[in-house]
Order: C-alpha cells, then sequence, then structure tokens
C-alpha cells in the first residue's frame, strides 16, 4: 500500500475519532437512565425522561420506585428501616440502596468518580 | 514509515478502547459492596474476593447468631479463628495508639442507645453509668488465640471490620495477574495498583448534608484505603435533637466534636477505618495533634460550620473544594 493512502487512512480515522468526541462531548442533551438490580443481578433499565411507577418485588419483600420530572426515588418499601425511603430523588451521584431488600439503583451519568467514601 | 504509520493506529485504537473490569455488587457486612478488577485474571480474582468478604461477613457479624463475635459476646471466650486473632490485634493495638477514641468494647454502648436493632432509646445517667462499667480494654483478656471477655462485656468490630477487610482482599489480589482493582465497602474504598489508562482514582468525600453526592474529590494513583466516618451516616432523632451513632468511649455519648466527618487516607485500610471513627471523637485539635505524631496517615476533616480542613499530604490530593491546610 502507498504512503499516501496509510496517510489518508490514519487521518480519516483521527477525524471520525474527533467527530465522535465532539458529538460526546458537545451533542444534545443525551437521556438518563438507571440501571435496578436485586441481589447484585440487573433487573431493569429505566428512562428517567417519563414519569412512571415500578413495584420491584424481592422475595416477600417489595420497593415502589417513582420516576418523576427525571428524578428517581424509593417512595415505598416493606423494609423496617426505611432508609432507601428517606433518600430524595436523584439522578445521579451515589445509588440508592435498601439494603434489607437487596435493591440497588444506580445511574448512568456516574461522571469521572471512581466512588464515593462517607 | 509504514510501520510508524501502523503504530499510529494501533495506538489510537488502543486509546479508544477501555478495558471492561470484572464487577459485583454484593449485600455483605450490613452494606453494599461494589468490587471491581481490571485483568488478565480479573474473574478469577474475584471470586476469591467474593469469598473472602462473604467469610468476613460471616465471621465478624456481631448480630448474626453463630458468627465468631457473636459467638465470642455470647459466651463470654472463644479459641479465635486466625483472621478473629488477626483483627483483634490490631483493633486492641489502634485502641491503645489512640488512648480509647477507638474502642471495641463498646457494645454494650451500642446496644443501650439501640443502634444495632435500630430500636432507639435515649440512656438515662444512671443507665449510661452502669453500662460504661461494662466497657473498656480491661474487659478483654487475650491470651495466644483465645479470648476472653469480662462480666457483661462485648464487642463490636463494626469501625474496623471493613477496613481489615478491605486491605486483607488488596492482599490476596497480589497473587493473581491483575493490573488494578476498586474495592467499596460502604465508607471503605481501597484501591489496588493503577488504573488501565493511567489515569488517577477519583474517590468523592460525601457531603454530609447530602451524602449521595461529593463535596470534594481526592486524586491520586497506586494502592490506598480511603475511608470516612460521619455523624450523618446513621442517627436518629427525639424532641427534636439529633442523636448519631459514633459514641464516646469515655462518655458513651454521641461525640460531640465539632466535626461533620473525618476521612483517613493510609496505605492501610484497617488502620483507616479506625482511625477515621477515632479522629472524630478527638475532634479537630486533637487530631491534628495525633496527626503531627504520625507518619502514617493523612485526613480531611469536615467541621460543623462546613469548613473543610486536609493535612498536609491530604491537600495534596484534594479538588474540587475551598479549604484550609493543616501544616505540619
Amino acid at each position: 500500500m502507498k504512503t499516501r493512502t496509510w496517510v489518508m487512512l490514519v487521518s480519516s480515522f483521527a477525524i471520525i475519532c474527533a467527530v465522535l468526541s465532539c458529538l460526546f462531548f458537545f451533542g444534545g442533551e443525551s437521556k438518563q437512565y438507571a440501571e435496578v438490580y436485586t441481589d447484585g443481578k440487573r433487573l431493569q433499565t429505566i428512562d428517567l425522561s417519563e414519569d412512571c411507577e415500578y413495584r420491584i418485588a424481592y422475595g416477600e419483600e417489595y420497593n415502589i420506585l417513582t420516576v418523576q420530572d427525571g428524578k428517581i426515588a424509593v417512595t415505598a418499601s416493606s423494609c423496617a428501616t426505611k432508609d432507601c425511603v428517606h433518600r430524595d430523588y436523584s439522578d445521579h451521584g451515589a445509588p440508592i440502596v435498601c439494603i434489607p431488600n437487596r435493591l440497588l439503583i444506580s445511574f448512568s451519568d456516574g461522571g469521572d468518580m471512581d466512588a464515593l467514601v462517607g | 514509515m509504514k510501520k510508524l504509520l501502523l503504530l499510529a493506529l494501533v495506538l489510537l485504537l488502543s486509546a479508544c478502547a477501555q478495558p471492561e473490569p470484572a464487577q459485583s455488587d454484593l449485600f455483605a457486612m450490613d452494606t453494599i459492596i461494589n468490587v471491581k478488577i481490571w485483568g488478565n485474571e480479573a474473574e478469577d480474582a474475584l471470586h476469591a474476593v467474593t469469598q473472602k468478604i462473604n467469610d468476613s461477613s460471616a465471621r465478624f457479624s456481631v448480630t448474626t447468631e453463630g458468627s465468631e463475635l457473636y459467638l465470642l459476646n455470647q459466651d463470654g471466650s472463644a479459641a479465635l479463628s486466625e483472621d478473629f486473632s488477626s483483627l483483634l490485634a490490631q483493633a486492641v493495638s489502634l485502641s491503645e495508639r489512640t488512648g480509647g477514641a477507638f474502642d471495641p468494647t463498646v457494645y454494650p454502648l451500642v446496644r443501650l442507645w439501640g443502634f444495632t436493632a435500630q430500636e432507639y432509646h435515649v440512656p438515662n445517667a444512671y443507665e449510661l453509668e452502669q453500662t460504661l462499667q461494662l466497657c473498656g480494654l480491661q474487659k478483654l483478656h487475650l491470651f495466644g488465640a483465645n479470648a476472653t471477655l469480662g462480666a457483661g462485656a462485648m464487642l463490636d468490630l463494626g469501625a474496623i471490620a471493613k477496613g481489615w477487610t478491605g486491605q486483607h482482599c488488596a492482599e490476596l489480589l497480589e497473587s493473581y495477574n491483575i493490573d488494578a482493582a476498586l474495592l467499596a465497602l460502604g465508607g471503605n474504598v481501597q484501591t489496588v495498583g493503577t488504573k488501565p489508562d493511567g489515569s488517577a482514582w477519583v474517590i468523592g468525600i460525601a457531603n454530609p448534608e447530602t451524602p449521595s453526592e461529593a463535596i470534594a474529590t481526592l486524586r491520586f494513583t497506586g494502592s490506598r484505603a480511603v475511608v470516612t466516618s460521619g455523624s450523618y451516616q446513621r442517627y436518629f432523632e427525639e424532641d427534636g435533637i439529633a442523636y448519631h451513632h459514633i459514641l464516646n468511649p469515655q462518655s458513651g455519648l454521641p461525640a460531640q466534636s465539632g466535626l461533620l466527618s473525618v476521612t483517613v487516607i493510609a496505605d492501610d485500610g484497617t488502620l483507616a477505618d479506625a482511625l477515621s471513627t477515632a479522629l472524630f471523637v478527638m475532634g479537630l485539635d486533637d487530631a491534628t495533634a495525633f496527626w503531627r505524631e504520625s507518619d502514617d496517615f493523612e485526613a480531611v476533616f469536615i467541621t460543623d460550620s462546613g469548613e473543610i480542613f486536609a493535612s498536609e499530604g491530604a491537600a495534596s490530593l484534594l479538588s474540587d473544594c475551598v479549604f484550609t491546610v493543616i501544616a505540619r
């Protein structure tokens, strides 16, 4: 293959990467999602742009998840402590957790943070 | 020329591809634990770490009937496993080093306040006085691999067991061919190695006002433990007063030290876990003096007025906030 062909190939690839990067960083508003896990297994992905209510069962136990105005919260739970219900509506940040019912709700937009202590 | 161009192409492709870690979320040790491991033997390492965490959860749980700790508290004496002996020896050592600010014998007080069963109760002075007599390191007697507790004395390893587990998982990972790992055990984080893309680990410190969000960020490379203790993590309210779960072993009351949280950064996870509680109990001035006498940890303090103070070493890692540097 001629050198010119290689140059064109690499240049094209670099341009595609640049365009994709621009789309990623400056593109239109991306949808926000929440991933719902029970006992470590992914149960479903929830689109936060649509107001809705979900009942997540774990054996005899349950949590009610409510999506409202682009955010999600646990609005009812069969657990004793109700710590999960006390957490405000969220669309980012640390996962919402109900330890007794083994429920975890994490957000697609985790930013560049690897973990949160506290 | 062709070789150079090929190399450039490969580099471009590899820069765009981020390797996916093997990962798992576990409900253990009364919290949610997230493990991520990068490298050739990541799946095998994840399996081994999961076993270690589940083993620690079963061994050190103060409430699980039949756990090693439960049986020691119930029977008043026990022959200890190697892991339990190791943890208890470090707990005693750190309790002595901190002048009792960290104390593994406070379980009678924790129960009196109802933090274990979450049946909360504000004790009166008589109850506190009686219960304080059951606490203190002098109630714990270690003879080799055997432990005996004084009458009514009980241990709680909740302020050190997650740190110990994170540390031992990190050591376990050294025997596997992995590049990096991140273990988030509730408020405890243990990093191992450097991320595959070479970037720094980014660890947020929870905002005491809105704990699901970060108030500051620590950025570093390599293996470290980061642990936060905060009064907002567990508390109850009665008659308009908030009572949190970090008890001062001297008074038996929730520590009123002027702090909302303490984050400790150290090479050793066990040390970081115990010290985060101890420094919270000490308060900013005593904790600063303690840090100046030490060389094996750094700390970030958030006061109840919302100010952030960072020891010199922690300050070099801290960003995304306004803070005051504590000089050595």
